[in-house]
């Protein structure tokens, strides 16, 4: 049933009690005249069992004393048909009367959870509906009109009809005895838990203790006037006390509802809690958030060191947690073989199942998020790792290329070139000026291209780099670049291979753009290191308006830095020039 | 310091490619150099250096064992050092600053070795 | 739950024995037996139907029938009659409070016509007044 379709039965609930309720206390008066005093307080009664039944079954959908306490009002309001003058509405009324004391008994003994688990309280509810149940058989079989008996006029029917009717009396003594008994069986466990709770727990049990209270002392007050006064039991109570019962049963279903929105109220802290525990926070923080949330201060957390094999407490100190029982209930966050979390708790806390569940809901949450952003984390730092070392395989295999260059092409270069040179002596002062002319241009062109290579080589990856450091090579960028380059370098030793190699080639992207756009007059380049960081500075006195590096080659550069873990930024205002800093962590080589 | 004006002046070849050793031989000796030694590493250099006692020793940067500039510091020390010439086949734009502390006279490419242009620089000029 | 109950009662109440009222007829001294009704206006519960129920042993019963299905606080009587000549006396046994009452009796057919004569309760005079203005019908 969904919430809508909920509350319009709910509604249609209420309404009908709304009319129904003053019908039945109406019925009052057939009998005998009733002080409105009276009559007020018979429309109250069932209206606040009604009224908090349904604002229960509304609050808390799953939870029995709902529906439970809706029947009880309505029970009471057909109690009221005994005064009918019809004679089967008086009939089935009389039977069926009785029925509202242990309902409302029941609705004691499954507050707040709606469900009844103990034995001892299963017991009683039994006993609570197994004699009421039985008294319902026996008055509907005395108090037939005689017309419905078979043979009405039949000497044995009569004699049947009147011994059942005088047997009435003392059953009914019984009934009333046993009801009693229980009821105070019921106040004596309420009262024994009442004294055994603690904190939150004892007030939230104090509802209960007063439904009790009235339950019990109702049964008691009736016992002793039926046994005190004997007489048959029709006889018509006093208005007063009458009066007093039921104004103390409208105060019991408003404490009893009142404990039910008091829950509200918890499971809105719970709500909190969930919001509260983004990640798990430190245990000692988590305890006081679930002592808070549930009302209970004897609320301990237990953390499972698993490298250590124990538990910790909230302090630290490692401790043995107790064992769920009587004394203490106990959850386990996580499974019997990998726990996380133990959280122990007092036992009054299991009466509403429902709240120590969504605490523990909230907690697996929390210890999941933790444990999901450990993977996103591990994730990401095998990411980051990986990414780094695609660069310095990138940079290995450069470094590979530059000297596999030089190694190979440009040694034979410089072989060619010798052996020209050799050639050139070989042909003698008397040698043809053409042919002379040729291996000149043939060594010129030789030249050319050793120098071809060098520069390509240097593309790849310059081996002032690998041979003399950063320094050094920002140093020949600056002097092969056609505006004034400054080099501050204030570097003390050498880095690894890719943090080196990058810096350079974001100085060497950088140094372009700003000679190709910027217009600047002087350029400043700057390295430092600070907190194990490798800092460039880039900046130039040009026009700046750079507003994006997007379109220029550092886009490139970025990914190779962010690869590394490093950050780049682009300051370029208009007419105040540009300005990139990088920085680099360097980790020990 | 250095000697006087020789006819032939002595060189020392310091370099592990055998190849450039012997066209560097040919080429010197083609230009009025007297080839006096060959070494195929630092040590075997510095031996040969004091042994000899060259003019002019051509010093490869990139030997095997020790490093170029190294035993250039080192030939540099003592009485009678010679002129130290270093060769690569980087340009020198790759050793920049070392070679500006280096002790030694002059840097040069090696496809830009030349017996004439070397003597006239250390000043060495043929009779 | 309640539906339940009341199905045990209609169980319950099922198991009459096959009873039968006392069958219709006459005694040796004349005196009917068998079951006697009339319908009348009660003062305090409305429209009533009574049956008098004279066993041939002496046994007694009167029941009470509300016939507007309203609500009454009157049941079954039981107890005994004796006759001597053309006095009934009834003894009533159960309820307790009812006092013994006596009257004459008249058998015309199947009507039999009763009369007042004594109770120890003032109040009877004034309900037999009422009762004694039409006859008693047999039931068949």
């Amino acid at each position: 049933m969904s919430a809508s379709q909920r509350r319009i039965v709910l509604g249609a609930i209420g309404l009908a009690a709304l009319a129904f309720g003053p019908f039945a206390t109406y019925q009052l008066t057939r009998t005998a005249e009733r002080s409105p005093a009276l009559l007020l307080a018979d429309v109250a009664v069932g209206w606040s069992m009604i009224a908090a039944g349904l604002i229960v079954a509304d609050r808390r959908p799953g939870n029995r004393i709902g529906p439970l306490a809706i029947l009880t009002g309505f029970a009471w309001f057909v109690g009221d048909f005994t005064s009918s003058d019809i004679a089967v509405v008086s009939y089935l009324a009389t039977v069926v009367h009785g029925w509202f004391d242990p309902l409302f008994a029941l609705v004691i003994l499954a507050y707040p959870s709606g469900r009844i688990t103990r034995r001892l309280d299963r017991a009683l509810a039994i006993g609570f509906v197994a004699v009421q149940a039985g008294w319902t058989v026996v008055q509907a079989y005395a108090l037939r009109p005689i017309a419905w008996w078979d043979c009405p006029t039949c000497i044995s029917t009569v004699d049947r009809w009147t011994a059942a009717y005088t047997a009435l009396d003392p059953l009914g003594r019984i009934e009333t005895f046993l009801l009693t008994g229980l009821s105070i069986g019921l106040l004596a466990v309420v009262v024994a838990r009442w004294v055994s709770a603690s904190g939150a727990a004892r007030s939230r049990q104090t509802p209960v203790l007063l439904a009790g209270l009235v339950l019990a002392g109702g049964f008691i007050a009736t016992f002793v006037w039926q046994t005190l006064l004997p007489t048959s039991g029709r006889e018509p109570v006093g208005e007063l006390r009458v009066i007093l019962l039921a104004l103390l049963r409208v105060l019991v279903a408003i404490a009893l509802l009142i404990g039910v929105l008091r829950d509200d109220a918890a499971k809105g802290r719970i709500a909190d809690l969930v919001v509260r525990l983004d990640g798990l926070p430190p245990l000692p923080l988590l305890q006081a958030s679930l002592r808070d949330a549930l009302g209970d201060p004897s609320l301990e957390v237990y953390r499972w060191e698993g490298a250590m094999a124990r538990f910790t407490d909230a302090t630290g100190r490692p401790v043995t947690p107790p064992a769920d029982g009587a004394a203490r209930a106990v959850l386990t966050i996580g499974t019997a073989d990998a726990p996380e979390l133990v959280i122990a708790h007092d036992p009054a806390l299991r009466d509403d199942p429902g709240l120590v569940s969504a605490a523990a809901a909230a907690v697996r949450l929390a210890v999941e998020n933790e444990r999901l952003q450990a993977e996103v984390r591990a994730q990401l730092d095998a990411v980051t790792a990986s990414r780094a070392r695609i660069v310095e395989a990138q940079d290995d295999e450069r470094r590979r290329i530059e000297r596999d260059l030089h190694d190979g092409a440009q040694q034979r270069l410089v072989s060619l070139q010798l052996s020209l040179q050799m050639l050139r002596r070989d042909l003698g002062p008397d040698a043809d000026p053409a042919a002379v002319a040729e291996l000149e241009a043939a060594s010129a062109e030789a030249a050319a291209a050793i120098a071809d290579i060098r520069e390509l080589a240097r593309g790849v990856h310059p081996a002032i780099l690998t041979e003399s450091g950063l320094g050094a090579a920002l140093g020949s960028l600056a002097d092969r670049a056609p505006l004034p380059v400054v080099v501050t370098d204030e570097l003390d030793r050498r880095l690894p291979g890719s943090v080196e190699a990058t810096a350079y080639f974001v100085a060497a992207e950088a140094l372009t753009n700003a000679i190709k756009h910027s217009g600047a007059s002087r350029i400043d380049l700057r390295t430092w290191l600070a907190d194990d960081q490798l800092h460039l500075d880039v900046s130039d006195d040009g026009r700046g308006g750079a507003d994006t590096m997007n379109g220029t080659g550092l886009t490139g550069i970025q990914d190779r830095v962010a690869a590394l873990g490093g950050t780049v930024r682009l300051e370029s205002r208009d007419g105040q020039g540009t300005r990139l800093e990088v920085a680099l962590p360097c980790a020990s080589p | 310091m250095g000697p006087g004006p020789v006819t032939r002046p002595t060189i020392l070849v310091i370099d592990d490619h055998g190849g450039f050793r012997a066209t560097a031989r040919r080429l010197l000796e083609h230009d009025g150099w007297s080839v006096i030694g060959e070494a195929v590493d630092g040590e075997t250099g510095l031996a040969a250096a004091a042994s000899l006692a060259p003019d002019v020793v051509l010093l490869d940067i990139g030997l095997p064992d020790v490093d170029g500039f190294v035993v250039a510091e080192r030939l540099a020390t003592g009485a009678d050092a010679p002129w130290i010439v270093l060769i690569s086949s980087r340009d020198p734009e790759t050793y920049r600053e070392r070679v500006r502390t280096s002790p030694a006279v002059a840097f040069l490419s090696k496809h830009e070795l030349d017996g004439t242009a070397l003597r006239s620089l250390l000043g060495l000029t043929a009779s | 739950m309640l539906v339940t109950v009341l199905a045990v009662v209609v169980l319950v109440s099922g198991c009459a024995l096959g009873d039968a009222p006392p069958p219709a007829g006459v005694r040796p001294d004349g005196f009917p037996t068998g079951v006697f009704e009339k319908t009348y206006d009660d003062p305090d519960f409305g429209p009533m139907r009574l049956s008098w129920v004279f066993a041939a042993h002496g046994d007694w019963a009167e029941v009470p029938e509300a016939t507007a299905g309203q609500t009454t606080d009157t049941g079954p009587a039981r107890g005994h009659y004796t006759v001597d000549g053309d006095l009934l006396s009834i003894t009533v046994d159960t309820p307790p409070s009812w006092s013994d009452t006596q009257h004459h009796w008249k058998l015309e057919g199947d009507r039999l016509i009763t009369t007042f004569e004594h109770s120890d309760d003032p109040v009877d005079a004034d309900f037999f007044a009422l009762l004694d203005r039409q006859p008693w019908v047999r039931v068949p």
